[in-house]
């Protein structure tokens, strides 16, 4: 640029200007925004007396948790009543996750096939679930289902599974060995029984989210243009074949991306445990809550864990879809 | 390259040492052009030789990074106000057309000069049916641009650049989305508005519309203009190698 | 030769038959699984019948169906809310006269919405203990519906007659529909036909809608810019809106509705002074939960937005520069409307969503439809009548999000992007 004459730009005039002032603007006013309301929180606790730390943590909770995979008590503190719900949430989430799976590709295929009869059944079972909020299945499952079950003395046997108002008790490996659950009086004897809470958490998110999991793989089965499975059996292969070796991989390209949200919204919805009484992440992370007043520091914590937990599985899914991307150039 | 017969300070697009880059790429290496008022330029030049970049540069979609373009006495710079006046001067028509879709063909051609302009609808309204009538689709007003076919998409849009009083017009490559019988009519419309003393910049490898309309066609390679002539001497006796190879495979 | 022998076989020539072979008993294996479907469906709907014919107990719904339709509302204010429906109606039916005259199937919904709504007046009289004077809110339901479909009607007419004045009224009607209904539900002063009614009498139905609307309307803007901001060439914005979004997507809507009940008034001032008047500001309850479904819903209309935004081709913004359009007007005139329309169907999906998150304020204690059936449940006449009210409830979300899904299935948006 040699020109020299050139008039210097007045600075509200200039564009590159407009980008620089625009953050700059935009950062003041988040900061001010953050400062004044953090700081009006800081002086509310203070007024409230409620100091702001984690301190609070080792000290003893004397509240009991009625479901737990780890060693607690009464006498036990926060963070073992904390992580008493964290391990709950998982065992929640991962196996709900596999069995909504399971479910939901039964639900899926079943939307698929010719037979009028199970088609309907799929459609009809998906259409009802999708339309009802979860939390208001939950607590109807629990309350008038799961409560409803036949008494201890009269479980029912869905093969080696025993239902009852008090648990589901099922086969489970015990020291080496399959041990089958059977009713010794009011109580189980052997297998693995889930306390009514535990079973209908899991059984809830699973037959709420098998539904929306079903939708998904129809989708995806039904986005794969039907030229492939027919030129799939001209070539000979049988429709089996066809499905594994054909339809499969491609309709898995379209599903694995809302088949992982799914499965992050069956780990977010497991914090609904609490409608069924069954001691989760959140419900444990209320009840500190209550004795503590500690509100800020726990919603952090709980929401950093989930937070985590999606951010990672983002990070799997860019991974994933990279990969798939670059096989098919 | 030959002299260009017009006064730069009578000019009405001067373009001197214009570079720009993509990242390493360095589409455009110093273009030097000045155009006339009145003077219609036909640019050509085989894909990726930068001539589209270099008319998007004249109306900021693409910002040149060394260089100056002044239009119309007003340079472009970085200054808002004068980005804002160069494009109110400056008509563009684009090969895809990019009519807005949500619009009617009366509102795509009406919302510049209404809301840019400050119009009164009335007005705005009455400037657009004169225009429809001179691109020759007036019953076309209140149908939507997915209704028309190309060339009357193509003619909208023209009319669209037109209604904001343009002194410019830049057109790049406005047949090449179209199919043969459609790229007349969008021709006729051109040569009648360079008939009419329109500053012309045209990206087009329409040899006819050159030959008989351009008053100069510039050859674009490698991102600077190889050569430069009335149509009839580059045509005819291309000097640059380049330039002959590039006529011998369209002719043929 | 037998004639016969040129017919196809018999479970081709009679249709009947032919649709069972293809669609129940392709082969043995598809015939067993056939049998073994209606054994199912059989063994899950004839004991569920039973037990809804006989056994069940619906009156605890019938008793108790003013308190699921608008909670604790007082009863002599009543009418206020049905002035909201007849609104709906008025502006529905420009609306319809307008737009989608040619849409049989989404007529027929909407008036199937109105009809369920114009059950619930004649069901509110049903309580003979509460029949109370007042501004004929007992009026029997034929009247309600009368009325409604009265000004549908007359909404259409208006339409059909001075489309342009129609169509310049509609806009703002709709924008004006959610301040004037809150208005009317919340009332103005401590006395008089508008006197104020506490957020905490309202409930049920009522309450699970206005949060709905509320949150759809409020979500709304503020999903745009977060989806404008996750686009902007600006990274301070850029970054900010995609934090923003991730983190909220990011964590289950329970956390947000505490974090809004417990947290939200500790970011407050503790005193506000303005010269002479100084006050105590505090966020209602059902504001609160109110401010967090939106806050929720924003992140992700902000990426259903984004989607939209995503699909206008380049030309689109180029042309809209080359015309010398400012930035704003890019925005508003050429790139959301045509993005906006895109996702319609997407975004009548996440409003159904929402719709159904709203049961999750039921936790921190208001009394929406399931919250009120809670409450019902510790009536001491209706023990043990779960499966009925929570039968009762999901039927109420159920047909709610199946006609709104249903509508914007059939939608077809005129002028729609769709038509390049």
């Amino acid at each position: 640029m040699s020109d020299t004459k050139k008039t210097r730009i007045p600075i509200w005039r200039d564009e590159r200007a407009y980008a620089v002032l625009a953050q700059v603007a935009f950062v003041v006013v988040v900061i001010a925004a953050g400062v004044f309301l953090f700081g009006n929180l800081l002086s509310a606790l203070r007024r409230q007396n409620i100091p702001i730390g984690f301190d609070f943590l080792p000290t003893r909770a004397g509240f009991d948790i009625s479901d737990s995979f780890l060693e607690y008590t009464a006498s036990s503190n926060y963070l073992q009543a904390f992580q008493v719900g964290l391990v709950n949430t998982l065992v929640v989430a991962s196996v709900g996750i596999v069995l909504a799976s399971v479910f939901g590709l039964i639900t899926g295929l079943a939307g698929l096939t010719h037979n009028f009869i199970i088609s309907r059944l799929a459609r009809v079972y998906t259409e009802i679930m999708r339309n009802v909020p979860l939390l208001v299945f939950l607590v109807f499952w629990y309350r008038g289902i799961v409560f409803n079950l036949p008494k201890i003395s009269e479980a029912l046997s869905i093969g080696p599974i025993l239902v009852s108002n008090r648990g589901v008790a099922i086969p489970w490996l015990l020291e080496g060995a399959l041990s089958l659950p059977v009713v010794r009086g009011r109580i189980f004897d052997g297998g693995f029984v889930l306390s009514p809470e535990l079973f209908a958490i899991l059984s809830g998110l699973v037959i709420y989210t098998a539904a929306f999991i079903g939708e998904v793989i129809r989708a995806g089965v039904q986005a794969i243009p039907r030229g492939q499975f027919e030129a799939a059996r001209a070539l000979g292969f049988t429709g089996m074949q066809s499905i594994r070796l054909i339809v499969l991989p491609q309709a898995l390209r379209v599903i694995i991306p809302p088949l992982t949200s799914q499965y992050l919204n069956l780990t977010k919805n497991s914090s609904l445990a609490a409608a069924v009484g069954y001691p989760d992440l959140w419900s444990i992370s209320t009840v500190i809550i209550n004795q503590t007043g500690r509100a800020v520091e726990m919603i952090a914590v709980v929401m950093g864990i989930y937070l985590t937990t999606s951010l990672l599985t983002s990070l799997f899914m860019n991974w994933y879809n990279n990969k798939v991307r670059l096989i098919e150039r | 390259m030959s002299q260009s017969n017009t006064n730069p300070e009578s000019a009405m697009i001067q373009c001197v040492d214009v570079h720009k880059w993509y990242g390493q790429f360095h589409a455009l290496r110093g273009v030097t052009l000045s155009v006339a008022r009145g003077e219609v330029v036909v640019v050509m030049g085989p894909s990726g030789s930068g001539k589209s970049s270099f008319i998007r540069t004249i109306n900021r979609l693409e910002e040149h990074q060394r260089g100056t373009i002044i239009v119309d006495g007003i340079e472009l710079t970085h200054d808002v106000r004068n980005i804002e006046r160069i494009r109110s001067e400056v008509g563009m028509v684009f090969q895809s057309f990019n009519l807005f879709p949500h619009l009617t063909v009366l509102e795509n051609i009406t919302l510049a000069p209404m809301r840019v302009r400050k119009m009164n609808r009335e007005r705005a309204g009455k400037i657009a049916r004169e225009l429809l009538e001179r691109v020759r689709i007036p019953e076309q007003a209140d149908k939507y641009p997915g209704q028309l076919s190309g060339g009357q998409q193509q003619r909208v849009a023209i009319a669209r650049a037109l209604a904001m009083e343009p002194k410019v017009m830049l057109f790049d490559e406005p047949t090449s989305a179209l199919d043969p019988e459609m790229i007349k009519e969008v021709l006729e419309v051109m040569v009648d508005l360079a008939k009419s003393g329109m500053t012309m910049i045209c990206v087009t490898h329409e040899m006819n519309f050159a030959r008989n309309v351009a008053h100069r066609v510039c050859f674009f390679d490698q991102g600077n203009i190889v050569e430069m002539g009335p149509p009839a001497k580059l045509f005819s006796t291309p000097e640059h190698e380049r330039t002959q190879l590039f006529l011998s495979q369209i002719l043929h | 030769m037998n004639t016969s022998a040129a017919l196809p076989p018999l479970t081709e020539r009679i249709s009947i038959l032919r649709w069972l072979r293809q669609n129940l008993f392709r082969s043995v294996a598809d015939g067993a699984v056939t049998v073994l479907g209606i054994v199912l469906l059989l063994s899950l709907v004839i004991p569920i019948v039973t037990w809804a014919l006989t056994e069940a107990r619906w009156q605890v719904v019938i008793e108790n169906i003013r308190l699921f339709a608008i909670g604790q509302y007082p009863i002599e204010y009543v009418w206020r809310v049905w002035v909201c429906v007849l609104l709906l109606a008025l502006i529905c039916g420009v609306s319809w006269g307008l737009w989608l005259f040619r849409q049989r199937a989404v007529g027929a919904a909407i008036l199937t919405a109105f009809l369920l709504l114009g059950l619930l007046p004649g069901a509110l009289s049903i309580p003979a203990t509460e029949k109370v004077a007042g501004f004929g809110l007992m009026l029997p339901s034929l009247a309600w519906l009368v009325a409604m479909s009265t000004l549908g009607a007359l909404g259409y007419a208006i339409a059909a007659r001075a489309p342009a004045r129609a169509r310049k009224l509609v806009g703002p009607a709709w924008i004006l529909y959610l301040p004037v209904c809150f208005v009317l539900v919340a009332g103005l002063g401590p006395d008089g036909l508008l006197a104020t009614v506490g957020s905490n009498l309202w409930g049920g139905l009522l309450l699970t809608l206005l949060i709905t609307a509320v949150g759809i309307v409020a979500s709304f803007p503020l999903g745009v810019l977060l989806a404008l901001g996750r686009r902007s060439k600006l990274p301070v914005v850029k970054a900010f809106c995609i934090g923003y979004i991730e983190l909220i997507r990011g964590v289950p809507l329970i956390t947000i509705l505490f974090m809004a009940q417990l947290i939200l008034p500790l970011f407050l001032p503790d005193r506000v002074t303005f010269g002479p008047i100084s006050f105590r500001p505090e966020i209602d309850r059902v504001i609160r939960a109110m401010a967090g479904v939106s806050l929720f819903s924003a992140a992700y209309m902000a990426e259903n937005v984004r989607g939209g935004l995503q699909n206008i081709p380049r030309g689109q913004f180029e042309a809209a520069d080359a015309l010398g359009l400012t930035a704003t007007q890019k925005m508003t005139l050429i790139v959301l409307p045509q993005a906006l329309r895109m996702v319609v169907p997407i975004l009548v999906g996440q409003f159904i969503g929402l719709f159904k998150d709203t049961s999750l304020v039921t936790i921190v204690s208001l009394l929406d439809l399931l919250g009120i059936g809670n409450t019902v449940l510790a009536q001491p006449k209706f023990i043990g009548t779960q499966r009925e009210v929570y039968l009762f409830v999901a039927a109420i979300y159920w047909i709610f999000s199946y006609v709104m899904g249903a509508i914007s299935r059939r939608l077809e948006l005129p002028q729609s992007a769709s038509r390049r």
